[in-house]
């Protein structure tokens, strides 16, 4: 029996034991990674896991169950506990999915150069060219930790449906993190970065790789040598770059915006959402210039996919349109709940988690501006390129993003006068009803995006155009 | 779950197959785990997992790697050995690893670690989720969310240098939070490994959970400014236990602790022992023996505010010139790989003298917190850190729990939170949650000076 028709088998059986719907997903997922600290290697393995996850409906209550037995026998067995759990919860508001397009496809990730076919010596090597580089460039003194590590994931998957959907997916993500403590005149700075790609080797062969890791290097060694703390005694006008856009779109706007928070099934773990006190496509939680979107279908993005782990077809999704709260991260069940489709949101970081309503690539939209021209019209301001600390409140609203490379406005023009650890320290809607203006252009860092417990940290890229300006902002939060 | 002479036999076939390559550690586990998830006061899934895994560390002239094998059979052993092996040979040697644990004492002795009516446990768990449940709303709360967690595992480790050993254990978890409105919520945990009065744990939870909530409702925007804060041991573990974690030599060479070199220095006030105690009857994290066969033990980390010692397994005894203490885990290190490192087991903060009212009582402006989450760091070298509390928050007005207040965020350093602890509670009490995966014995704790900032718009 190939795992196919075991799949398909498991499905059968769900289905003669009376439930009303029956899921099996086989995933089976190797990644690899190597770190390195200060040119030694620290750690290097790789995990492989093979399984199936199997979700049943019956008498209205939902069961998870996995395996990573693929033996006919035990795959039974789990069907079968997982009839009898959904049972047991004896629900009293009956779970229903939404009713959505029966699928049969594939897709996979393009690839070039497959990971598996690279050998271990040669990840290794291309990651100490970035230890080479950085100690090329740099005294050990101005960089005095420095840490790099490539992790690769590879993934096949075969998801089945007692209704009939079948998708399979081949799947490849490659992505890099840096870590570096930084020592200059004014002090140790530390930052955290991270790229990432659906792709395969040739991602990590191309210049840019080794490129990130010395400007972030550069950029981190001229906080420590040159930044000044900064009182700003009136509101500024402030810029931040991608990555700031980026995360604020991610925690600002997209974890507000998923449907099972909004409904409370998060709200012991992740939380919920202040978009639960209002009215999705009426109420206005931004300035006209803040449209935020989320889009899984973007190739080569960290978070590509083109049908969920439910089945249904990816498609961008507006949370914030012109401002206005617009559209929610949906699976079939938070969907089913509210009587309309799922919009294709659901997933899963291995065959044992339960796909739930996820982000993707999250990022403002561009607008129609230069960054010359977002800088020119202002007096005094700060431009803040990216982020040491962040934290928001569980309903993602309270946020707090403390800038790294951060330099004053003066006059129109960015000044090398480096400003250290501005913090923005505003509410969702203070800060996104700031926003006049964002530049052209399309930024993104890899994240892995956590909820939910067991934990699923899942593959993201937060993103967004070259700059957003954002008008009269208080810096440094509420101090007394 | 599978017999333990089967787990033995397929931890000894890849022991066998890897050692003539290098030192080796083969640990084997059954897993048996469970969940039930619940918001809107209903189970929204209940959850099953079952797996059998071997996890594989090997060492080659100073090369280390590490692989894991779901669902073990003699063929897929010997494939992932030799994959191993050929991969480890790739590599570099590290100057981290400097050999395996040789010399063994007895494993500890844990008491209360397995509870055999785990097996009965799956039937009987809806139905006392419903009574804590009962027990949040009888409390006040309108609508309830949460996580059961209950697992049972079975253990066998075996290492290269003449280690073999074995032990089973049970589990439980529960978070419960209640709401009142989306705004005013409290939370309860329950946390244990025996059995006994399991029910009445949960409910204990509930009613805790609802009652904070009730508590909390009507709260306002809380001001901005210093106040000594009243933790809750929910908070506590989550910010002390931050700093305690920073013990570890791997966490100092990343640079990811502000304990750096401070061993021997006054850290803290004269009130404050914290230990790392990997034996401690009915922890979360306690175990007869580490990753390498090192029986676990208590080691003082704080001694009355002093720094004393880091945790360690062999090879960072070494390094260090001292030995293990019994601290040595294979952990996710981010992702794709695991790392054999030291780490804490359980951390155990040594109860003080004052009651929880006496905590409260002072003529200083005090805020007591209940819950926190997302700690994060703008510097893990200096400790520099902001947390946002969540649930109920109070101001403490007299003496007494007063005005329920709201979206504040504690914007702190670690080094000087634990320098202004000025008040210690007698109960301690486990803690262990979705915010706190490291098990923590901790009383309720009071810390003076602590800012507090807001959002400005």
């Amino acid at each position: 029996m190939t795992f196919y028709e075991k799949v398909l088998h498991g499905i059968e059986f769900g289905t003669s034991l009376g439930a009303e719907y029956t899921e099996l997903r086989y995933v089976q997922t190797v990644m690899e990674s190597y770190r390195i600290r200060n040119g030694d290697i620290i750690s290097a393995g790789s995990t492989e896991s093979e399984g199936i996850g199997i979700r049943t409906l019956m008498e209205g209550g939902m069961a998870f169950v996995s395996t990573a037995s693929l033996a006919k026998g035990e795959i039974e067995q789990a069907v079968q506990t997982a009839v009898r759990l959904a049972r047991s919860t004896r629900r009293r508001s009956p779970l229903v999915l939404s009713k959505e397009q029966i699928v049969q496809t594939n897709w996979e990730v393009p690839v070039e150069i497959p990971f598996p076919e690279i050998t271990s010596d040669t990840k290794l090597q291309r990651l100490l060219e970035v230890e080479r580089e950085l100690t090329s460039v740099f005294d050990s003194g101005a960089l005095p930790i420095r840490s790099a590590m490539i992790v690769t994931e590879t993934s096949k998957k075969f998801l089945a449906t007692s209704e009939g959907t079948q998708i399979e997916s081949d799947y490849s993500l490659g992505r890099f993190t840096g870590m570096i403590t930084a020592k200059g005149a004014k002090g140790s700075e530390q930052r955290f970065f991270s790229r990432g790609a659906t792709a395969g080797w040739e991602w990590f062969a191309a210049p840019q790789f080794i490129e990130t890791f010395i400007d972030e290097a550069k950029a981190v060694h001229r906080v420590a040598e040159l930044a000044e703390q900064v009182t700003f005694e009136k509101p500024v006008d402030v810029i931040i770059g991608p990555e700031v856009a980026g995360i604020i779109a991610h925690e600002n706007c997209g974890h507000p915006s998923e449907a099972d928070r909004i409904q409370g099934r998060e709200g012991a773990n992740a939380g919920e959402s202040f978009w639960m006190d209002i009215d999705i496509g009426k109420t206005r939680v931004g300035s006209p210039a803040v449209t935020i979107i989320d889009n899984p279908t973007i190739p080569k993005s960290g978070g590509y996919y083109l049908y969920d782990d439910e089945g249904v077809k990816a498609r961008p999704r507006y949370l914030i349109k012109e401002g206005i709260a617009n559209e929610i991260f949906h699976d079939r069940q938070t969907a089913g709940r509210i009587g309309v489709l799922s919009n294709g949101s659901s997933r899963a970081t291995g065959f044992d988690r339960e796909p739930i309503p996820r982000m993707a690539n999250t990022y403002f939209a561009a607008g129609d501006y230069s960054v010359e021209e977002l800088v020119e019209e202002i007096k005094f301001g700060v431009f803040i390129d990216n982020f040491t600390e962040w934290n928001i409140d569980d309903r993602r609203y309270q946020s707090k993003y403390t800038g790294s490379l951060a330099r004053i406005i003066r006059n129109g023009e960015v000044t090398d006068e480096y400003v250290r650890r501005p913090v923005l320290e505003l509410t969702s809607r203070g800060l996104f009803e700031s926003v006049d203006a964002c530049a052209k252009g399309f930024v993104a860092d890899q994240a892995i995006c956590g909820k939910s417990d067991p934990g699923q940290g899942i593959a993201v890229w937060t993103a967004g155009p070259e700059a957003v300006r954002m008008r009269k902002i208080r810096l440094g939060g509420v101090q007394q | 779950m599978t017999k333990l002479e089967d787990t033995l036999s397929l931890v000894n076939q890849a022991l066998k197959l890897a050692s003539v390559h290098g030192e080796v550690i083969v640990r084997g586990q059954d897993v048996l785990r469970h969940q039930i998830r619940i918001s809107n006061s209903e189970i929204d899934i209940f959850k099953q997992w079952k797996s059998k895994t071997l996890a594989i560390f090997v060492a080659i002239k100073g090369r280390i790697g590490t692989t894991e094998v779901l669902n073990p059979t003699s063929k897929n052993i010997r494939t992932r050995v030799n994959q191993l092996v050929s991969f480890v040979r790739g590599l570099q040697p590290t100057p981290l690893f400097k050999g395996l644990q040789k010399e063994f004492k007895s494993p500890s002795e844990v008491k209360q670690l397995y509870d055999k009516r785990i097996r009965d446990f799956p039937e009987q768990a809806p139905g006392m989720v419903e009574a804590a449940l009962g027990a949040a709303q009888k409390a006040g709360a309108k609508r309830t969310a949460g996580t059961l967690f209950f697992d049972e595992t079975q253990t066998h480790l075996a290492t290269s240098e003449g280690f073999s050993g074995d032990y089973r254990e049970s589990s439980y978890r529960m978070t419960l939070r209640s709401f009142i409105d989306p705004e005013s919520s409290g939370q309860g945990i329950a946390v244990g490994r025996a059995l006994d009065n399991v029910e009445g744990q949960l409910s204990r939870a509930g009613q805790e959970s609802g009652e904070i909530a009730s508590l909390a409702e009507g709260g306002k925007q809380g001001k901005p400014g210093k106040y000594d804060l009243v933790l809750h041991p929910t908070v506590a573990a989550s910010i002390l236990g931050a700093l305690v974690k920073g013990a570890n030599p791997l966490s100092i060479l990343m640079g990811m602790s502000p304990l750096k070199d401070r061993i021997g220095q006054q850290l803290g006030p004269e009130m404050v022992t914290i230990w790392d105690d990997g034996a401690i009857q009915n922890g979360l994290g306690s175990a007869p023996f580490d990753f390498e066969g090192t029986p676990t033990q208590r080691t003082p980390i704080f001694q009355n505010g002093t720094l004393q010692k880091l945790v360690h397994n062999a090879s960072t005894g070494r390094i260090m010139k001292t030995t293990s203490t019994g601290n040595c885990q294979l952990v996710p290190f981010y992702l794709g790989s695991k790392i054999v490192r030291p780490g804490p087991t359980n951390l155990v903060f040594k109860g003080g003298s004052q009651s929880f009212d006496e905590l409260l009582e002072s003529s200083r402006p005090t805020i007591y917190v209940t819950s926190n989450w997302y700690l994060r760091y703008t510097s893990y070298i200096e400790g520099t850190f902001s947390t946002i509390p969540r649930d109920g928050m109070f101001l403490i007005e007299k003496g007494e729990i007063g005005q329920p207040i709201q979206k504040l965020r504690i914007t702190d350093n670690l080094l000087r939170m634990l320098e202004n602890i000025d008040g210690l509670g007698r109960e301690v009490q486990q803690i262990r949650w979705w915010e706190v995966l490291t098990p923590t014995f901790i009383p309720f704790l009071r810390i003076k000076d602590v800012p507090m900032t807001a959002a400005t718009q």
